[in-house]
C-alpha cells in the first residue's frame, strides 16, 4: 500500500472504531469485487477536485446502519441505511480532504442503494482503492480525482 | 439545560445525543434541528444553552447558521460537530463566534472535556 493507502485505512479503522463499534481489517483486494450494490460518494472541490466513495455489500451496510442507530439489522429500514452510510461517507471524506491540499469544500453525500455500477465519474483517476472487511462482509473506500495532477500533490511525509 | 442538536443527518443527531449522555451529561433537554434555517428559528423559540452544530448542510449550512445568529445580535454558545477537522475550519468556526470544533469521529472522552466548561452544571 501507498502511505495515502495506510492514511485512508487508518481513518477507517478510526471511524468504525468510534462509531460503529465493529472491527474493520484491510482485505485482499479481491473481497471487495463483489461489492457496488450500496454506494455512497462525496465530492472534494476546491483546490482538490475529487470524489471520495463507499461501496459494501446489502448486508454489510444494514449492519452499518444498526450499528449507528443502535438497532437490530432486521428492524432498518433502506431509509435508515441510506442516512448512516451516507453520513459514514460524510465523516470519512471529510477526514480524507484533510490529507489534501486546501482550500477545497465537501458537498453533501449521494447514496445509491441497490445499484451495481459504483458512483465513479467515468473521467477520473484514481488516487487510491482501499479495501477492507468488517465482519466478512466488503468495505472499498476510493478516491477519484478529476485533476490528474492531484496525484503529483498529495503531501508525503 | 438545553442543548440543540443541528445535523441533517438523522443518526448523528441520535450519536451527539447518545454521546452526551455517555459523557455524562444526564440532565441535559436535548432538542434537534435538522438544518441551519430549522435550527435559527428552533433557537429563537427554544432558546438553548447551547448549540451542537454540524457544519455542511442544505438549505443553510453551520457556519452560515452561526454568521446570521450573531448578526442577529444572539449570542447563544455555539459550537460544530462535523467531518472536517483541518487547520483551517477551525480558524474559520473561532473567527465566526465557535467556541469549539469537535470532528467526527468523536467519543464521549473528547466530548467530556470539551463541554465540561459549557455543561458542567448538568452533570
Amino acid at each position: 500500500m501507498t502511505l495515502v493507502d495506510d492514511d485512508i485505512a487508518e481513518i477507517v479503522r478510526d471511524v468504525w472504531s468510534s462509531m460503529l463499534s465493529l472491527p474493520v481489517a484491510v482485505a485482499p483486494r479481491a473481497v471487495g469485487r463483489t461489492t457496488g450494490e450500496v454506494a455512497a460518494a462525496i465530492e472534494v472541490s476546491g483546490a482538490s477536485d475529487c470524489v471520495v466513495s463507499l461501496e459494501t455489500s446489502p448486508v454489510g451496510a444494514r449492519a452499518i446502519a444498526a450499528a449507528m442507530f443502535g438497532m437490530d439489522e432486521g428492524d432498518v429500514t433502506d431509509a435508515e441505511v441510506s442516512d448512516a452510510v451516507g453520513e459514514l461517507t460524510n465523516v470519512i471524506g471529510g477526514n480524507i480532504k484533510s490529507l489534501l491540499p486546501g482550500p477545497s469544500r465537501l458537498s453533501l453525500p449521494t447514496v445509491t442503494l441497490g445499484s451495481q455500477a459504483p458512483q465513479r465519474d467515468s473521467g477520473a483517476a484514481a488516487l487510491s482503492e482501499v479495501t477492507l472487511a468488517s465482519d466478512g462482509e466488503p468495505i472499498v473506500i476510493s478516491v477519484w480525482s478529476r485533476d490528474p495532477a492531484e496525484l503529483e500533490r498529495i503531501p508525503t511525509p | 439545560m438545553i442543548v440543540l442538536v443541528v445535523d441533517d443527518s438523522r443518526v448523528m443527531r441520535m450519536i451527539v445525543a447518545r454521546t452526551l449522555r455517555q459523557a455524562g451529561f444526564e440532565g441535559l433537554s436535548i432538542r434537534e434541528a435538522s438544518d441551519g434555517r430549522e435550527a435559527f428559528d428552533a433557537i429563537a423559540t427554544e432558546q438553548p444553552d447551547l448549540v451542537l452544530s454540524d457544519w455542511n448542510m442544505p438549505t443553510m449550512t453551520g457556519i452560515d447558521l452561526l454568521g446570521a445568529l450573531r448578526r442577529s445580535g444572539n449570542e447563544v454558545p455555539f459550537g460544530f460537530v462535523t467531518s472536517e477537522g483541518s487547520k483551517e475550519m477551525r480558524q474559520r468556526a473561532e473567527a465566526a463566534g465557535a467556541l469549539f470544533l469537535i470532528a467526527k469521529p468523536f467519543n464521549e472522552d473528547t466530548f467530556r472535556h470539551v463541554l465540561m466548561p459549557v455543561l458542567g452544571a448538568a452533570r
